[in-house]
């Protein structure tokens, strides 16, 4: 039986996995740009985006820009490699008979 | 507990939605700078060659370097999000200039309204294609502006530098901003 994880599995945090694996290796987005993809609060967003740190599924890096702080997120590796496997299971679930070939 | 078919589904609708709206809102989001600073130029372009009638080659001139400039500086900073995008960037000014140029040369004499129209009718429509194939607020904003520089050509018999520094760059800052409520 495919079960995918859990941890991305879980509505805003599979819009978050999905909108950063839109981006290439070691490009990073901006929190408020990440916030108007998804859609959702600040809060919502950072704590979502605390669950997926604390997997080692994202990278956050908090700078200035002038003295404007400024958040940003980059899937890494790891991430990557696990949205890849979500997806590629949930296409088996859909497809159950291309798992046995 | 493994997911029915039904829910992999709509995981899979969800992934291609927000896939399909965080390129849209890069994109936008890049392309509302530059409208912004080609909404401002041709605004400004508009404004002093009604103010200064002898020199439009002159104003045209400074304002294209100054904006290509600027817009060269706008387009590094979204190639963290778009790599490549500054000689993209280059090649579609360019070739937009080098249009307008070699139209000047082919349909020698133009007068100065005339001559005012090739840009904004050319870009207009390079908007409303890209709209068509890909974004289709482009096709709006392209639509807009070759009606709205065209009704200016048509209708405007004074003050016609104000009205086209409104359609022209009128057009381009409010598209600017309409692209940054995305």
């Amino acid at each position: 039986m495919q079960t995918p994880d859990d941890l991305i599995h879980q509505p805003v945090r599979l819009k978050i996995m999905a909108a950063l694996n839109t981006l290439s290796n070691n490009q990073w987005l901006e929190f408020v740009s990440l916030r108007a993809i998804v859609d959702t609060t600040d809060g919502n967003l950072g704590a979502h985006l605390g669950t997926l740190e604390g997997a080692d599924y994202v990278r956050i890096k908090k700078d200035f820009v002038g003295k404007k702080p400024r958040t940003r997120v980059c899937l890494s590796a790891k991430g990557r490699e696990a949205f890849a496997h979500y997806v590629a299971t949930l296409h088996a679930i859909l497809a159950p008979q291309n798992i046995d070939t | 507990m493994s997911p029915s078919p039904e829910e992999a589904a709509a995981a899979l609708r969800a992934i291609n939605h927000v896939q399909a709206r965080a390129a849209g809102f890069q994109d936008y989001r890049a392309e509302s700078r530059q409208l912004m600073l080609w909404g401002v130029v041709n605004l400004l372009g508009c404004v002093f060659t009604a103010l200064f009638p002898p020199f439009p080659l002159f104003i045209w001139l400074a304002l294209v370097i100054v904006g290509l400039l600027v817009g060269v500086r706008l387009a590094r900073i979204a190639e963290e999000v778009m790599p490549g995008i500054v000689w993209r960037y280059l090649l579609v000014v360019g070739s937009v200039l080098v249009f307008v140029f070699l139209l000047h040369i082919v349909m020698w004499p133009l007068t100065p309204r005339q001559g005012s129209m090739v840009a904004p009718l050319f870009v207009g429509t390079l908007y409303v294609i890209r709209g068509a194939q890909s974004r289709p607020r482009y096709m709006i904003i392209g639509a807009s502006l070759v009606v709205f520089c065209f009704c200016c050509f048509l209708f405007a018999t004074s003050h016609y530098w104000w009205w086209l520094a409104l359609a022209w760059g009128g057009t381009f800052i409010l598209s600017s901003l309409w692209l940054r409520r995305t």
